[in-house]
């Protein structure tokens, strides 16, 4: 059933009906009830705040919003039996907040909004009081949790390269059926088992090898040579004990590759005929010997995480696992298993996929609405080189090369001559990194965060997830989308939000990070518990709620109007444009030439500054064009109801401007 | 100039997008549900386990979720359709019928508060269950604030007048019914 | 050299394997008997299949040139439609020849020439948009087609698909475990009733939140929409009949569908393959014989389930079902890096194959072509404009009249000329009787895309 188009109704009629309906409220409010039993006051009192924030509010509003906040503060519990609402009822909105930010439950509230910034949220964190195992495959989350409980570091969020959050190891029995010999063993006795088993095979070449009297080193050698070469014979052995994610993390973690690559080479010296007995002899033990001290020390640090050992029940419970006990010597990424899924790189992608969800998910660069159907615009190459393409890839493909030794499920071929991908495909790894080579001397990788097309000292360069984690943490714009996300966690994901106001949240964010980022935060969420649009109970989407403190109205055009324009124009019509983009900035507001009213920056081909009355009517020609070279925004695809509220509003504006100049 | 905003504004009629619908709210999902239940009527440490209420076991992912393996999650199945209105209905309709039968028959466990508000209303239609302040104590205990205090009113009213003289079993299954199937219990804001 | 266990690779989707369990004991009576029902099957073949496996193949002479892999290794038949128009098929198709005059085959169809993700082409066939919109399949249900609307749009009997599209709220999954509960439960408990006082007072609350002005108004204003609906779902889903497991899953889908239908539960369908079609990697392409051979079972599979499954006492599932098959895009010749007996191939979205067949289609003919029939044949300047590389096959011009391939070489690519995606889809359109403000065009600023009105019987 359509929903009646109020929308298309005359603003006045809008704010009858908003009125009618608030003096219904109010009407039906005048039967409201008091309750000795539950200590309630008559419902329509006003509370006198001391710091005068809810003046005005009744106390069932207030309440609203204090269980609505212990929901969102308390990793989804809202208000039971043991909270005291009267002794809250007297406390301003912070200090409700702040109360809750020390429930041991907030820990739960800031993971979870961790994985929402990084896309990955799920309905729960934990089923039956313990942690979901998939929770754990975000490092970078946890660890940022961990350290906002503390006042710590919160942006380890966006450390890239860090610690390894082992889940407890899995007990439900695996879908496979069990193989000869393992029936009837629960998985942590098969898990004990098969390590047992592969530790045994180290052993007895160990034993082999320091045997009296001493085998023939040629005997030896073949030993060796076979326990090296048994990757795929030892690799099933082990893994069967072993769930997805626990076999991803002893995949990354080299556990049994490491130990037999390290033989091979072993291997490999010490039987060349041109190596004296003795010192291949003493080569290959110590080879043995070091290969099993890998195993054991591997397999020690992954029975702690036994599940009858480790349950963590807390965000604070949550434990590192040694990354020095496993064989690699790569770092641990953050992105884990789930990610190495859902972020695949085919042999064709050239890592585009991984750029896009970085730019989308910590710069808020939704790169999706660029679309284009011209065949003629077709990509050719591994760089979108053709100027329509250019919009999106001068800024995805440069990204993308921060992941490219990075193969199937993220494994690190920076060491291997190939490089496998989540298609299987393999290519040789230095000619397919060769084309982030950049034409120029400096930087030598054309590898980065892309701000100007033109311009490279407005750019980030690095090459490493070392660089981009760096540049994650001091970009403004990651600043910027972090509070946004967070807008959109705590008030709604759909909500416009006036962009003077979200300027006004990261400014006062960025400051207080400098000193402590888990303060800011914390205030920054306080900021967003106290805001209008947190308050409705039924919030019109694309109403904007709040504005920056001091604004004033008519200092910008509306807010959704506002909000439309930088979503759709903003990114080539601003002030820092390299273009001709430039001679209109949908950012400004400033007088126009007659100064009667406000217009935006938006300059002639001469440069001078177009009155008002011709600087709407381009924009309602460049809306309305069907005309592929005329219309805006140009090379994207923008929402058609976005479109029309924007020609209407500058169809309005345009009218109000003929009304008041005619003679 | 008129005619040229006449023109301009058969133009607004052609951008009209086919298909364009006001943003509504979604279901909160199952899990969000269960566990507002939980927080608000069992017994600390002790949540509700709500899936036997479910017409089937994984309809919960029909009801708006989360939870999704192996891609970048979005919010999945929560708008309301035809579907997952029956799958609420039913499950909601179960749960209440559970509630109303601790009144004779205990089938949920419930913490000390709420169990002294249900005993005072099982005593319906007895006078001293029909007092405002067990009334608002169950409608609270169950829905929270989450709704405006209006439909309080509403609900207090509806049952004051329909379920005057009727068994405490129904009429608290009824009632239960009748919060958990509001758009402020089950839509997220 | 690194390796990766092919475990975690191949547990794919982690979703887990949906089949479906329904046994019809024979068709219920249809809900609406007399009227002219008119149902839409969409079979998937997700991951981008390889047309030159089934019926756009090439000759030996092409791969022993070097040009295009071919792992089964054999000389393909010829398969020519009712229309005379022929095109070579590989005998893995040989289950497909009994319904042979029950579809048609579409070669040379263009998906988003812009892109060549799985993603953005599985949006593109499902709503003309890379980057996401509206799907087709509710448009099929929609009042505005003059049939009352099916409960659902569709259901999905199988493991789901990734996509962006706004307007899939009413296509929802009917996994077969779930089923045989839910009927019983459903059987068991009442239906919402607004007879009732009760039942009135919950929908007077719902009305009351529809007022405002807000997402949570119409929030509430889609829950008493469909809540007004859920009567007739709750007596539908409860008069569905638990499959018997022993039939094989195809024949179960497609029982547990044709079901939905005759229940007026769902106008569509969809049915997932999720094989391993996207054979980059050469291992994986060599294993294609078995691939197809198991995927056209299935699809015969299919259509000899639709053609012995009664819809009602006249017509079978099939006499009242348009189907459509179709994957994302077709695959490139070869890689070009790869030996031509070792390569995988990579994704092509110019020539992508469909079988369109059932209910208001004209079944038996062969439509369209791809260019590059065997070694000697050379590209058009339009083909090395958009392939250089020469590393794919691409759609011939075609004529939307005569639905014949015209013996043209442009010089330039214009989408126009080309038999695409959205003349498929706005045949179906026609076929359903969708109003034409939905037909889609072939680019902005583009004419609504040909109707094949020869396809449409």
């Amino acid at each position: 059933m359509a929903r009646p188009r109020l929308r298309r109704a005359q603003l006045g009629v809008v704010v009858v009906l908003a009125l009618l309906a608030l003096a219904g409220t109010k009407a039906r409010r005048g039967q409201m009830l008091v309750n000795p039993a539950t200590a309630q006051p008559g419902a329509s009192a006003v509370v006198e705040e001391t710091e005068g924030v809810l003046e005005g509010a009744s106390l069932w509003q207030k309440r609203w919003w204090i269980d609505r906040t212990a929901r969102l503060l308390r990793g989804g519990e809202g208000l039971g039996p043991e909270d005291d609402l009267a002794a809250l009822l007297p406390l301003s909105k912070e200090r409700i907040a702040r109360r809750f930010m020390l429930d041991e439950r907030f820990g739960d509230t800031i993971l979870d909004f961790n994985l929402f910034f990084l896309g990955f949220k799920s309905d729960q964190l934990k089923s039956a009081s313990a942690y979901d195992r998939t929770v754990f495959d975000f490092p970078n989350a946890v660890a940022a949790a961990q350290a906002l409980l503390k006042d710590g570091d919160y942006f380890k969020l966006f450390d890239l390269e860090g610690p390894f959050y082992m889940a407890p190891l899995r007990s439900e029995p695996l879908d496979e059926p069990p193989q000869p010999g393992d029936e009837g063993l629960t998985l942590a006795q098969l898990r004990s088992k098969a390590m047992r088993e592969i530790e045994a095979v180290f052993a007895d070449a160990l034993a082999l090898a320091q045997a009296r009297p001493a085998p023939r080193l040629a005997d030896l050698c073949k030993a060796v040579e076979a326990l090296a070469d048994s990757g795929q014979t030892l690799t099933p052995q082990l893994h069967r004990a072993f769930d997805d994610a626990e076999i991803f993390a002893l995949i990354r973690g080299e556990v049994l590759t490491r130990p037999l690559e390290m033989l091979a080479k072993v291997a490999e010296k010490a039987c060349d005929e041109r190596t004296a007995p003795a010192a291949a002899r003493k080569s290959l033990l110590e080879g043995l010997e070091s290969a099993l001290a890998e195993i054991k020390r591997a397999f020690s640090a992954i029975v702690e995480f036994e599940p009858d050992r480790y349950q963590p029940k807390s965000v604070p419970e949550f434990k590192r696992f040694a990354l020095s006990a496993f064989p690699t010597k790569q770092k641990w990424l953050s992105f884990g298993f789930e990610q190495g899924m859902a972020l695949g790189n085919s042999s064709t992608n050239f890592n585009r996929k991984r750029a896009a969800y970085v730019l989308k998910r910590f710069f808020c660069d939704d790169l999706i609405p660029i679309g284009f159907e011209s065949p003629q615009e077709h990509v050719a190459g591994v760089h979108g080189s053709q100027t329509s393409c250019y919009a999106c890839h001068h800024k995805l493909d440069p990204m993308a090369g921060f992941f490219r030794t990075y193969g199937a499920y993220f494994f690190d071929y920076a060491r291997s001559p190939d490089i496998i991908f989540d298609d299987l495909a393999s290519k040789d790894r230095v000619l397919y990194e060769a084309v982030w080579k950049a034409a120029s001397k400096l930087p030598a990788w054309n590898i980065g965060y892309i701000r100007s097309a033109r311009f490279q000292s407005y750019n980030s360069y690095g090459t490493s997830m070392g660089d981009l984690a760096r540049i994650l943490r001091t970009a403004p714009e990651v600043k910027r989308c972090l509070v946004k996300r967070l807008h959109e966690y705590i008030v709604a994901e759909d909500q416009t939000i006036d962009r003077g106001y979200l300027d006004y949240l990261t400014r006062e964010f960025e400051a207080e990070a400098i000193v402590n980022a888990s303060r800011a935060f914390k205030s920054t969420i306080v900021r967003l518990l106290q805001s209008a649009a947190y308050d409705q109970r039924d919030a019109d989407p694309k109403r904007c709620y709040d504005a920056a403190p001091g604004s004033l109205p008519g200092e910008g055009p509306p807010c959704r109007v506002a909000f439309i324009l930088s979503k759709n124009c903003a990114q080539c019509h601003n002030a820092g444009a390299d273009d001709e983009a430039a001679r209109l900035d949908v950012g400004s507001w400033i007088p126009a030439p007659d100064g009667q009213r406000r217009i935006f920056r938006h300059l002639d081909d001469k440069l001078a500054q177009l009155s008002a009355r011709d600087s709407l009517a381009r924009v309602i020609e460049r809306l309305s064009s069907t005309d592929a070279s005329v219309r805006m925004p140009k090379g994207r695809v923008m929402a058609g109801d976005e479109r029309q509220e924007l020609f209407l509003w500058a169809q309005e504006e345009l009218a109000r401007i003929l009304e008041q100049t005619r003679p | 100039m008129m005619r040229a905003l006449c023109s301009a504004a058969f133009v607004a009629l052609l951008l009209q997008p086919a298909g364009a619908m006001a943003q509504s709210s979604q279901f909160k999902g199952w899990a969000a549900v269960s566990r507002e239940l939980s927080i608000r009527l069992a017994p600390q440490g002790h949540p509700f386990d709500l899936d036997e209420f479910l017409p089937s076991g994984s309809m919960d992912e029909l009801l708006g979720t989360w939870t999704t393996f192996g891609t970048e999650h979005r919010f999945r199945n929560g708008t309301p359709n035809a579907l997952n209105m029956t799958i609420w209905h039913a499950a909601l309709a179960g749960f209440a019928k559970a509630v109303g039968q601790s009144c004779t028959s205990p089938r949920l466990m419930f913490h000390e508060r709420f169990l002294t508000t249900l005993h005072t209303l099982c005593a319906w239609p007895a006078p001293a269950a029909k007092e405002e302040g067990v009334l608002l104590a169950f409608w609270t205990s169950v829905m929270g604030y989450n709704a405006g205090e209006q439909e309080y009113a509403a609900w207090r009213d509806f049952f004051l007048r329909e379920y005057a003289n009727q068994p405490a079993t129904e009429t608290v299954a009824a009632m239960t019914f009748a919060i958990t199937m509001h758009p402020s219990f089950l839509l997220n804001r | 050299m690194q390796t990766v266990s092919r475990r975690d690779v191949i547990r794919l989707g982690a979703f887990g394997a949906g089949s479906v369990l329904l046994a019809g004991t024979g068709p219920t009576v249809a809900a609406d008997p007399d009227g002219d029902p008119h149902f839409f099957l969409l079979v998937v073949l997700d991951g981008g299949a390889d047309p030159s496996y089934m019926f756009d193949a090439r000759p030996l002479s092409m791969t022993q040139a070097g040009k295009i892999q071919n792992y089964l290794g054999e000389e393909p038949g010829v398969w020519t439609g009712r229309n005379g128009v022929t095109t070579l098929a590989t005998r893995l198709v040989a289950p497909l020849r009994p319904f042979g005059d029950r579809f048609s085959v579409l070669n040379g169809v263009y998906m988003t020439p812009s892109f060549d993700g799985h993603l953005q082409n599985m949006n593109f066939l499902f709503s003309g948009s890379p980057f996401g919109g509206d799907s087709f399949i509710p448009h099929l249900n929609s009042p505005e087609t003059g049939r009352p609307p099916g409960s659902l749009d569709a259901v999905l009997p199988t493991d789901p698909l990734f996509l962006n599209v706004n307007n899939h709220s009413s296509v929802v999954p009917l996994q077969p475990n779930a089923l045989e509960q839910l009927a019983e439960r459903l059987r068991a408990a009442d239906p919402p009733r607004a007879d009732d006082v009760l039942g009135r007072f919950v929908r007077s609350r719902m009305a009351a939140a529809a007022e405002g002005q807000g997402r949570m108004a119409a929030g509430a204003q889609r829950m008493l929409a469909s809540l007004d609906q859920a009567p007739d779902v709750h007596l539908k889903l409860a008069a569905l009949r638990v499959p018997d497991d022993h039939m094989a899953p195809e024949p179960r889908a497609i029982a547990l569908i044709a079901e939905c239908f005759r229940l007026a539960l769902s106008r569509s369908a969809i049915y997932v393959l999720h094989e391993q079609f996207d054979v980059h990697d050469a291992d994986q392409a060599k294993l294609q014989p078995k691939l197809f051979s198991e995927a056209v079972g299935k699809i015969a599979a299919l259509f000899r389930a639709l053609v012995e499954t009664q819809f009602d006492a006249k017509r079978s599932m099939l006499d009242v079902t348009t189907v459509l098959v179709a994957s994302e895009f077709g695959r490139t010749m070869r890689a070009p890096e790869m030996p031509i007996h070792a390569t995988g191939t990579n994704h092509n979205q110019f020539a992508n194959s469909i079988l369109l067949g059932g209910k208001r289609i004209r079944t038996g003919l062969v439509i369209g072509a791809s260019d590059l029939v065997d070694e000697k044949d050379t590209p058009s300047k339009a083909h090395l404009a958009m392939d250089p590389a020469l590393e794919k096959v691409m759609g011939r011009p075609i004529d939307f009249t005569t639905l014949r391939v015209r013996p043209v070489r442009p010089d330039a690519f214009d989408i126009e000329d080309y038999l695409t995606i959205g003349s498929v889809v706005n045949t179906l359109y026609a076929a359903f009787c969708v109003p034409k403000a939905r037909y889609r065009s072939n680019g902005r600023n583009l004419p609504t895309a040909a109707v094949l009105d020869g396809l449409l019987a």
